[in-house]
């Protein structure tokens, strides 16, 4: 995992649950770093150690943590100067749904060791929302797509009820039905 | 074989190269990819290129057909007249119509704002994206060196702040050895000039009651010594000036030095001093004798100051041994007083008492068994007590510590030291009670003395007249006693050696090792016991001519 998504998830703890939960976390985890560094490839241990040490530090667990990761995500990565590339790829949810499998591909040019995941879209027929359909793999990281289509719908002001319909373990993929809110029922 | 043709609808042209513009030989707009109208409306069918376009590379020598059909191996880059928008790309000719093929040149996210593009705007095969990605990139990993640098400077800003402040706690605790070494000086000195008087005056004819007197307060001087000695004693290992001396000694001989010491005070309290020294205790061990004797003093002194009937036994067992190490324990037993439970940890902090209406009744810093933790602490050992109230105590010390070698002996016995000596002294002292102390007392044993006040003339002295010894103190006022010394040697170095003892009032700042080195023989603090006195003289007298290391008076050991 790129040195970017640790420090997300540094920033999240931090501002959620202080500079004191996040020396815990880093401790239970045994991380001994003074900081992540984002161009940086770290093993994907390093941030389920985190993850891990959270549950027990923050006394949540892990789906809840990593879907509010998924929001925070959207957020981090917007303030961190990706804000405007995250403009380019979209000026609605839909749009940016539709092009995240191309925001992937290019994102993995530029990291070269990412295993970037992959994103597909389809329209429900005759109704106000989509399916989307996600594979990765890596295991574990759906309730971060969750938090991550809620992110996106607080960007774009679109309100979304998000629904996992399909698991990996059973369909060898995950699928998310996202309905739209209040969108011209 | 030819290569297939890509034959490309206008439409496809146009997706496939939405920045493109075709151009006649006279260099005018025949059609532009979408995007680009998009971007600039008033390009249109026939207008000129260098109306709307700079051509900013390659340098061409004028803008015409052949001028650019002449670069068309270059990189060219077209900047829009108006507006932010730059074009890199290539010329592509077919027959006389040229096709330029590039797109958006970006350096910044913020250039795409404002130039309103978007993903779509861009063919799939241009990297232009990815670039964007990669400049982004750019920014997080110099957004990543800065915070680094940033850290970086609050760590060394920090460290440069703890170091400010460890300097100042140095500073301070140099100040206070200073001023401990200045105190210890400025007191020792006139009590120096006390106890001269009054042990001179207890040699001649008194009547009872001025003998009575005299004693008292010799007695009552040499408490308040006592009191000096702990705080500075204290105040060393504190500092971590103390020097451990590594010599082969008896601890027999230490246990029997120290009982015979304190015997006569035992016996006056109508108290049995025993000592049972296991025979498995290693007759010599290497180590300090005159610490390990000092904690010895201190906790017999102890259990005779707070028994006041019965039996003292001073206890000596080996614990084990270890190749050439051997583990001691020494204990003191007493049936005296005992000590409270719940007192007996804080026994050895210093300033401490099991009560404080001890204090009053039995006197004393309270630094004494803080001193023997802290001595026996460096020597490597443990101490400890285990009491009972109104049963008695048993402290305890361990030591572990190299046997001595079986050649060899030599026991450290109190010393019977001659009465009357003959010899002319040499003795360099500027404080006038001083010398008349030393005059006194060193006339009184039979010697002649010549007495310097200042270190120049003492120098001098020393080579005009053969002395038997010099006895120099360590502060004088124009130089200091090392110096003395040195200057003294420099000069005798052929015509034989010059017995030199330091006597000084200040102990804290004595280093034995630069004494040593500055050719002194010997040591005495001030004020000086008459007997450790005698003892160094006639060790010094009497002796061979060569002696390493300086020996302070109460660790002087005859040869």
């Amino acid at each position: 995992m790129y040195g970017l998504v640790n420090q997300a998830v540094e920033d999240f703890v931090r501002r959620g649950f202080g500079d004191g939960a996040w020396k815990s976390i880093k401790d239970n985890a045994g991380v001994n770093l003074e900081m992540f560094v984002s161009m940086d490839s770290y093993p994907d241990d390093v941030t389920y150690k985190l993850v891990g040490a959270a549950t027990e530090v923050l006394g949540l667990d892990a789906a809840t943590i990593l879907e509010a990761f998924g929001q925070h995500w959207v957020l981090y990565t917007a303030q961190e100067g990706y804000g405007q590339m995250l403009s380019m790829f979209g000026s609605n949810l839909e749009e940016f749904l539709v092009n995240l499998d191309n925001l992937h591909s290019h994102v993995g040019l530029t990291f070269p060791a990412l295993r970037p995941p992959s994103f597909q879209v389809e329209r429900i027929e005759g109704g106000l929302g989509l399916l989307l359909h996600y594979h990765s793999d890596r295991i574990g990281l759906a309730p971060m797509v969750v938090g991550l289509l809620k992110g996106l719908g607080r960007r774009f002001s679109q309100e979304i009820d998000v629904v996992q319909v399909e698991h990996r373990e059973r369909s060898g993929h995950d699928v998310f039905r996202i309905d739209y809110v209040g969108a011209g029922a | 074989m030819t290569a297939p043709a890509l034959n490309l609808f206008a439409h496809e042209f146009a997706a496939a190269f939405p920045f493109h513009v075709v151009l006649d030989d006279r260099l005018r707009v025949l059609q532009t990819g979408s995007v680009l109208s998009r971007l600039c409306p008033g390009l249109t069918r026939g207008t000129a290129l260098g109306e709307h376009f700079a051509v900013q590379r390659p340098v061409l020598q004028r803008l015409d057909f052949d001028e650019v059909l002449r670069h068309r191996k270059s990189m060219f880059v077209l900047r829009v007249r108006e507006g932010n928008l730059r074009l890199r790309g290539e010329i592509v000719a077919q027959g006389r119509h040229l096709f330029f093929l590039g797109s958006p040149w970006v350096t910044d996210m913020a250039d795409v704002n404002q130039i309103g593009l978007s993903l779509d705007d861009f063919a799939v095969h241009d990297p232009a994206v990815d670039l964007l990605f990669l400049l982004q990139t750019k920014n997080r990993a110099l957004a990543d060196a800065q915070e680094l640098a940033r850290k970086l400077k609050e760590q060394k800003d920090n460290l440069r702040v703890a170091m400010l402040a460890a300097e100042v706690a140095e500073q301070a605790s140099r100040t206070k050895s200073e001023f401990l070494a200045v105190m210890s000086h400025e007191i020792r000195t006139p009590l120096n000039g006390v106890l001269g008087m009054l042990d001179f005056l207890l040699t001649g004819e008194l009547t009872p009651r001025q003998r009575s007197c005299a004693a008292t307060a010799a007695r009552s001087g040499k408490d308040l010594l006592g009191i000096i000695d702990d705080i500075l004693d204290f105040s060393k290992v504190e500092a971590g000036k103390l020097e451990l001396e590594c010599i082969r000694f008896s601890p027999r001989g230490v246990a029997e030095d120290v009982v015979g010491l304190l015997s006569h005070q035992a016996r006056e309290k109508g108290l049995e001093v025993e000592l049972e020294f296991a025979p498995e205790v290693p007759d010599e061990l290497m180590g300090d004798p005159a610490r390990v004797r000092q904690v010895l003093i201190n906790l017999l002194g102890n259990a005779i100051k707070f028994s006041s009937s019965g039996r003292v036994t001073v206890r000596a067992v080996l614990l084990g041994e270890a190749g050439a190490r051997a583990s001691i324990r020494v204990e003191v037993q007493d049936n005296g007083i005992g000590i409270d439970a719940a007192k007996q940890h804080t026994l050895f902090e210093p300033f401490t008492q099991a009560d404080a209406s001890m204090t009053r009744k039995y006197r004393g810093t309270g630094l004494g068994l803080a001193i023997c933790k802290k001595l026996i602490g460096l020597m490597g050992g443990a101490v400890g007590v285990s009491s009972e109230v109104g049963r008695g105590s048993i402290f305890w010390f361990t030591l572990c510590l190299e046997s001595g070698a079986a050649s060899a002996p030599e026991r450290c016995e109190p010393t019977s030291a001659p009465e009357r000596f003959r010899g002319h002294l040499l003795v360099c002292e500027d404080d006038p009670v001083n010398q008349l102390v030393a005059k006194l007392h060193l006339e009184a044993l039979g010697f002649t003395v010549d007495m310097f006040d200042n270190g120049l003339d003492a120098v001098e002295a020393a080579a005009r007249t053969p002395y038997d010894m010099a006895l120099l103190d360590m502060r004088l006022p124009d130089m200091d006693g090392l110096d003395v010394c040195r200057a003294i040697r420099a000069q005798r170095r052929d015509r034989g050696r010059l017995p030199i003892v330091f006597w000084t009032a200040s102990m804290l700042g004595v280093d034995r090792a630069r004494a040593a080195e500055a050719g002194a023989d010997a040591i005495l603090g001030k004020p000086f016991e008459l007997s450790a006195l005698k003892r160094t003289l006639s060790t010094l007298l009497v002796a061979g001519e060569t002696r390493p290391t300086p020996t302070t008076a109460t660790e002087d050991c005859q040869a």
